[in-house]
Parts: C-alpha cells; structure tokens; sequence
C-alpha cells in the first residue's frame, strides 16, 4: 500500500534560505513580521523597484490568511517605491494582463505549530514577442502558530498538513486520458491510461523498495477510422461500475470494457456528464452533442465534469477553448457559472480530505513545464495549491483513491516528449 | 500470404532525424482562428504536385495528400491509405487500400481512380522518376487501387509518401487536393490559403495563410519589421527571435547543363570540385547551419561527413588543357526569388575565376529558371535539392534527376535507392543546410522538415 509516512512541503526542497520570521514571542504583528521577512527576501530581486509593476498572489487554504498577508506585503513593495502593485492570481495570464514585471508568489502551508510561506520572484520580460520569465530569488519564511495566526484557521478544522506530491514512472506512454476506479473487481482501484491507440491500467503498489505502478492490463484502442479527427489527438477514459468506456480520436467508435468483455462504443465518456461527441475536424465537444441543454454547459468545451457536493447541491466545471488558453467555466449549484481564464485543458472535481476542490493543469510560460493548480470549489475559486516545477506538460488529471487509504488523491499525467516518458503525479 | 509492403521498409536511416523530434513544451491545447503571413523559400510558379519549385513544394505539401506520409519523428505512416499489401506468390502487384471518408476542397470525393490517375500522370511526367518501380495502376474498387510493379519494390510505401505520389481529382493538373489548406487567390506574387474544414486529418488551426516570396533581404527584413510577416526566411543573424530548424538535408548544387559540351563535363566537374572552396563558400554565404558536401547525400541522411578537398592547382591542372579558351567562358543560371542564391554565386563566381573559369551570372526569374531547369538548357546553374522522402538514397537520386530524371528512373527501375549506387558527373553538390524560419512568437506549433516545408497546419495563434 502507498502510505505517507509523513507529510512535508515539497517547496521546501528547493528553496534557497530558510528564515525565522518570528522569535518566541507570538503576540499581535505576527503576520506583519512574516510580510517584513518576505519582502526582506524579494528587496534585492526588484532592483530599480521604481521602474516596475508587481503583482503579489498568496495563495493558502485560509482565504482571510492569504488577503492580509497578500496585502500586508503589497503595502510594503509600495513603500518602497514600486510603479504599482496588484493582487491576483499569479499565473501567466493575469501577470501578462496586468503588464506587470515581477510577480511576488507566496504559497502558505501549516505543519504542526508553524506557519511557513514559501514562493519566488518571477520576472517577466516586458518584450512584446516575448513570453519569457524568470525565477528571480526564491523566498521562504515561517513563523509559530501562535494565537494570532490560529485566529486566521476555521475552528473545527485542524490546519491541513503540507501538500505531498510525488512522480512515478509510467514509461514512453503519450497519455491523452486518465481516470480511476476498480476494473478487475479486486476492490482496488486502478488508475487506466488512455492513449490515442490504446488503454492501460495500472496499480500503485508500495513495498520496501517504495512507490511503483504496476502494468495490471493493456487493451488496444482500434476499428474503424474516423471519418475526421481532430489534428492534434484527444480521448476520454471513464471508469463507472467497473466498465471502463474509452474514446480516442483516430477512431469512429469508442469501447466499453467490462470484464474482459469488450463491445463498441458511441460517443466520449466525460464522467458526471454524459457522452458526447466531439465537433468535427476539431478538438471540443457542445453541450447538444452530450444531449444536455446549452444553459448547462458552456457552448463549447475541451473537457467537463460534475461532483455531487455535501450539500447534495451539484458542482459543474468545463474548460473553454480560448486563443490564450482555456478558462474554467464553473457553476456550483443554482448560482451564476464563474470563470478563471488562463488555464490549461485539464480538470478534475474532487472531495479531498482538505474540502472539495476544482483541479486543473496551468500553462505556467511556453517552454517550461506546467503546473497543477488546485483552487477551492467556492464562489472565489481561491487557489490553495500549486504543485509547479513539474517534468514536462500535464496531459491528463484524474482523482480516485489509489493507495486504499480510504481518502482520494490526485492523480496528474505529466509527459516529457523530449525525453520521451510519462510519469503520473499523485498529489494529496 | 500477404505481407505490408510497409512493414518491408528499412526505417533505419530515419533514426538519424533526431532534429525531426518535436520540442518538450509546456502549452495549453491550440487555438483555432486568425491568419499567418509566411515567407516562401522561392516565388510560386505553378501549384502542381510535380512541379520542382521549392516554393510549390511548399505549397504542394498544404494543398494535396499521398497515400503516405513521414511524420515528424521520421516515421512512415498512412495518409491517405490504409494499408499496402504485397502477396508473395505474385510480388509484383501491389494493392492499396484507401480511407473511405477523404474529400476534396471541392466536397467530392477522393476515391482510387483519383489515385490511379495522379500516379499514371506522374509516371508520363520527369519528374514523376521517384515512381520508377511503378509500371502501371488502376482502380479495381472505390477504395483500392491495384499497382502493377517492375520490380519487387519493399520502398514502395516510401515511394508512395513521395511529392510524385500526391493526389489530384482524376490525377489533373489542378490546384485541388485533400489537403489541410485550399487555395483561395494567386494575385501580385501572393497565394492565399484558407482552412480546409473538412480535411480528414484535422482542420488546420489558422483560418487563413498568405504565403509569398520576397524580391530582397531588405523587402523580407522591413515587411517583418512592420508586423507584415510572421514566418520569415531570410532575417539577418544576431536577433534573438523565435526560430525553428529542420534537418540539415538541402543540398545545394551547381549543375552542369546541356550548354556544355559532353566532352567537357568531366573537366568542369572536376574543376568545380577542387576549385570551389565549399568549406568557406558556407561559411561567408549561407546564414543557416550547413556542412560542406563531401557526398551528395546529407550526412544526416547517412552520407560523407567532412571537408572536402579544397585545390585551386590541382583544379586549374584538371582543367586548363583539357577545354580550350573559348569553352571557359560560362554563364551561371541562378533563381532571382532565392536571396541566399546571389550571394553563394558571387562566392562561386570569385573561385572558379582563379581556376581559370570565367562565370556571368544569369539571374532569373523563378519561371524561367525552372523552365530552363526542366529543360536543360543552360551552361551552369545552381539550385537546391531536398530529399522527396528522408532517404540517403533518394536524395542522391535526386541531385541526379536534377540534370537528368531518366537516369534517376532508370536506377530506381533496377532497385530501390542506396547511398552510392548511382553517380551524378553534372552535378556538384557544394554544401547541405538546415532550413530554419524565424517567426513571431506568439505563432506557435511550427517545424520545419528535411525539405524545409513549414508545417502550416499544426501552427496556430497564442495571445
């Protein structure tokens, strides 16, 4: 079994100084001497502070937490002289939107009876052709969790420990599709791979030489060809009742797996959705060819997928073709639908030990790897977690539980074409 | 028992194509919509298949489809077919299974009579020689095509990914195809593209593209300056832009034409080998990555790496007593449209004047150069081969079609194309490049392949 033996920060690997932010004393300004360490940090990385434009994007899984503090260190770059300083997001998009140069990225996380704030200053080439940034100084602080920071944490809830991420080798397989669920009636889930030609299912396996995925199946994705398919290749995998239905693109028809059973079928699965159809010649689906209303679902989508929520109401999320990317589209209940833009064509809806969330890929610049954001399934979106500096491009999300631990983790297909491999990223 | 002509093939020399991978990125999916503005290597003159013009190659790769393609890593794959098959007991007829859903940019159907025909055209064409082991082809269904063969022919799928095997409606000299892109307008020098929405392969991601090429450097280098271009040719070095290159496996040449005497060609030749500094002619003249050309195939196709042997005595002794006074003086045909041509022609001119040869340059447009190209009726003239499939041996046969296709026919008659199985006495391979394009940074998804084709249909906007 694939059991954590403990939980720590995966930032914390690779960041460059470690600093104190407080001493013993935790009374009121606790949070204000984080922000002062902080910007201490970031000063020699905004030279010529007067000529730039920040942006400053905490993210933390208390939204009262992330404001003060995201506030509390934009004060601080305006006093010391910036152009302007905006809050936000912090991805690309938003960055390039705002025209900003630098963009200050925190990410907050509690362990046991500390605090610690982790993230970058990034640097955006200001050209107009040019989407290149830069890590500039990499910035870590922390502080005790003393009474003024634990008046920041929702009472019931214990701060969640630090987000764990760690990639297993799947081989040279070009991913498209991810889903899990138990497909050999085991009582263990599998986590099947959908490539554009065939299926694979593989199981995490832990023993005293750690983490692996096992190959548990291999099935072939064939028949008739499609009469047009998109020119870049796309499939869907569902796993519901043990049949796994799987689509690819080159294909007419999709198939239904059950057992060892195997018969055509029509249309792409997205679970909680339907089964659509994509558009000719292109790479999104309609809410007609899933048979649903077009209120329901954007007018045209990459991916969808629905969760039923704790309070029975139901949380619809869809990613958006748009010329800079996608944007999620995400509607909780009866509400009005919201949308993030700047995103990448990946999605999942989960309910994690931490709360329910809304996950999606991030084309964080062209040329470097993307990231897996994972944003609260609330009106805000807020993001709580970024899981960055992965090998390669996330090609499919997923979220099941697949170590038997009885909580579901996130699973996240990332490839490098260069290097040709594919490793899956669980994420918890 | 029936074997896949295409499994038969020996891939082998694919693998050398390392530069064919794609780059690791990270990037959302792509976007579809807005239009593009590229720069042609030369001017179009007819938008044929068989045509040899570089720029109609170019445009050739966007508007038409063979039954097989290579794909960027090198692989062979099916286009428009959906298998080849070659029954042992009678391995001189093949069969080719065609996919049922492909039509034309006019919304009829491509069926195997389209096939048939566009191979028979390009066998009674020159430049139809990469179709050598071909004897004959018919229909015998909608969807297969019956391929009667010379020869055993294991490259026949190789053959079949070739420009010779594209496919025109009822194989005629039209300018519709199956293709990613439609043509919409040739005026003023430009041809403009639009999306093929129902090509079989995916609709492009660009709604339109407007290719043209450039009288000069300066004309390229300002339209780029002005956001007037967004794929570019010919841009100066020492800019940081976004580039893409593709394998080193243009071959530039200078061939020798029927305005030289049979009797003189050997001296020439000679005198061009040893007399031309090739090493420092790609050096001073050529802004992409080259290597000078030991062999006529590109080293990257499996050919002789190195420096040739630079000589200038040694070529003024092979030359000087064997053509009289009077046979030196030679004009050089060079295509006006290819801007990197001039400059290579100065440097070729400056050589052979201290071998004792005296060389005009002839320039050209790009119409009468390739008349007088396909006709033979010049003294020197340079140009640039690129391999019509990523083959050691089919580049080689290509320079050698270049002064004379039936030779380059008949070669591939006896048996598929190997390094060093047919030499070429007009024509004098000088340096093999990279082909490489500049283009804006926001158009993403852009290679470039052996024959320094731009890969149009998978490049698409990002804002």
């Amino acid at each position: 079994m694939f059991a954590v033996p403990r939980r720590f920060a995966r930032a914390a690997i690779v960041l460059a100084l470690v600093v104190r932010a407080g001493g013993a004393s935790a009374g009121p300004g606790t949070l204000d001497r984080l922000a002062d360490t902080l910007v201490d940090r970031a000063r020699p990385s905004l030279d010529r502070i007067a000529t730039l434009d920040v942006g400053v994007a905490v993210s933390a899984p208390w939204p009262r937490l992330a404001g003060d503090l995201s506030e509390l260190v934009s004060s601080r770059l305006r006093a010391l002289g910036a152009r302007s300083v905006v809050k936000g997001g912090g991805d690309s998009a938003w960055a390039r939107a705002n025209g900003l140069e630098r963009v200050v990225r925190i990410t907050v996380d509690a362990q046991g009876p500390t605090l610690r704030a982790s993230g970058a200053v990034v640097a955006l080439s200001g050209g107009l052709w040019s989407d290149e940034s830069e890590t500039r100084a990499h910035l870590y602080a922390e502080a005790p969790l003393d009474a003024e920071l634990k008046a920041y944490l929702p009472g019931p809830l214990q701060p969640p420990g630090a987000w764990q991420a760690r990639g297993l080798l799947a081989g040279d397989l070009d991913v498209l599709a991810l889903d899990v669920g138990d497909t050999d009636g085991d009582g263990r889930a599998e986590i099947v791979a959908a490539t554009a030609s065939e299926l694979v299912a593989f199981d995490l396996v832990a023993d005293a030489s750690g983490a692996r995925l096992v190959e548990r199946w291999r099935a072939r994705l064939d028949g008739r060809l499609a009469a047009q398919r998109p020119r870049a290749d796309v499939a869907t995998v569902a796993v519901e009742a043990g049949a796994v239905s799987a689509h690819a693109s080159p294909f007419a028809d999709g198939v239904r797996r059950a057992g060892k059973s195997a018969e055509p079928a029509r249309g792409y699965r997205l679970r909680g959705v339907g089964t659509c159809e994509l558009e000719p010649g292109v790479d999104w689906f309609t809410p007609a060819s899933c048979g649903v209303a077009a209120t329901e679902l954007p007018e045209r989508f990459w991916t969808a997928a629905s969760l039923k929520r704790a309070d029975s109401s139901t949380a619809m999320a869809a990613i958006v073709p748009g010329p800079a990317g996608g944007t999620l589209w995400l509607r909780l209940g009866a509400a009005p639908p919201i949308a993030v833009r700047g995103v990448g064509a990946q999605l999942a809806l989960a309910t994690l030990d931490r709360g329910e969330v809304v996950v999606t890929s991030d084309p964080v610049e062209p040329g470097e790897p993307d990231a897996v954001v994972v944003r609260a399934l609330a009106p805000a979106a807020a993001v709580l977690h970024r899981v960055e500096r992965l090998p390669g491009q996330v090609r499919a999300l997923a979220t099941g539980d697949v170590d038997g631990d009885g909580q579901p983790e996130l699973i996240a297909a990332v490839r490098d074409d260069a290097a040709r491999k594919t490793e899956l990223w669980i994420i918890r | 028992m029936n074997a896949r002509a295409a499994l038969a093939l020996s891939l082998a020399s694919f693998a050398s194509l390392a530069s064919y991978a794609p780059r690791a990125h990270a990037e959302t999916r792509a976007a579809y919509g807005g239009q593009a503005l590229g720069a042609l290597a030369s001017s179009a003159v007819d938008l044929d298949p068989l045509s040899l013009n570089p720029g109609d190659g170019e445009i050739a790769a966007l508007l038409f489809d063979s039954p097989f393609r290579v794909d960027p890593l090198g692989r062979l794959r099916p286009q428009l077919a959906l298998a080849l098959d070659v029954d042992r007991a009678t391995p001189l007829r093949a069969r080719l299974r065609l996919r049922p859903d492909v039509r034309f940019h006019d919304g009829t159907p491509l069926r195997a009579k389209d096939v048939a025909a566009s191979l028979a055209r390009a066998l009674q064409s020159p430049a139809g020689w990469m179709l050598a082991p071909i004897r004959a082809a018919r229909a015998v269904a909608d969807d297969v095509v019956e391929i009667d063969l010379a020869r055993p022919a294991p490259d026949l799928a190789l053959l079949l990914s070739t420009p010779a095997a594209l496919v025109t409606p009822g194989g005629a000299h039209r300018s519709i195809g199956s293709g990613p892109f439609r043509l919409d307008a040739v005026d003023n020098g430009q041809v403009r593209l639009s999306a093929h929405a129902a090509c079989f392969a995916g609709r492009p991601y660009l709604d339109g593209l407007t290719l043209r090429a450039y009288g000069s450097r300066p004309e390229e280098a300002g339209a780029w300056d002005v956001g007037a271009l967004h794929v570019a040719r010919h841009l100066g070095a020492g800019v940081d832009r976004a580039a893409v290159e593709g394998p080193m496996t243009i071959t530039e040449y200078l061939a020798i034409g029927r305005g030289i005497s049979d009797a003189f060609v050997a001296p020439f030749a000679a005198a061009f080998e040893l007399g031309i500094d090739r090493d420092r002619l790609r050096r001073l003249a050529v802004r992409e990555r080259a290597v000078p050309a030991r062999s006529p195939a590109p080293p990257a196709l499996g050919g002789a790496s190195g420096v040739p042997v630079y000589d200038p005595a040694a070529a003024t002794r092979a030359f000087a007593d064997k053509v009289p006074a009077e046979a030196r003086k030679v004009s050089l045909v060079v295509d006006k449209s290819r801007l990197e041509d001039r400059a290579v022609a100065d440097r070729i001119l400056a050589d052979l004047a201290r071998v004792g040869i005296e060389v005009a340059i002839d320039l050209a447009d790009a119409a009468s150069y390739q008349q007088r190209l396909q006709s033979g009726r010049y003294e020197l003239l340079l140009g640039a081969s690129a391999p019509p499939a990523p083959d050691g041996g089919l580049a080689e046969l290509a320079l050698v079609a270049v002064a004379d296709p039936a030779i380059a026919r008949a070669a591939l008659l006896r048996a598929p194309a190997a390094i060093g199985a047919q030499a070429a006495p007009r024509v004098v391979p000088l340096y093999h490049r990279a082909p490489r394009l500049h283009h804006a940074a926001e158009l993403r998804g852009l290679a470039v392949d052996g024959a320094g084709r731009a890969s149009w249909a998978d490049a698409h906007w990002r804002r």
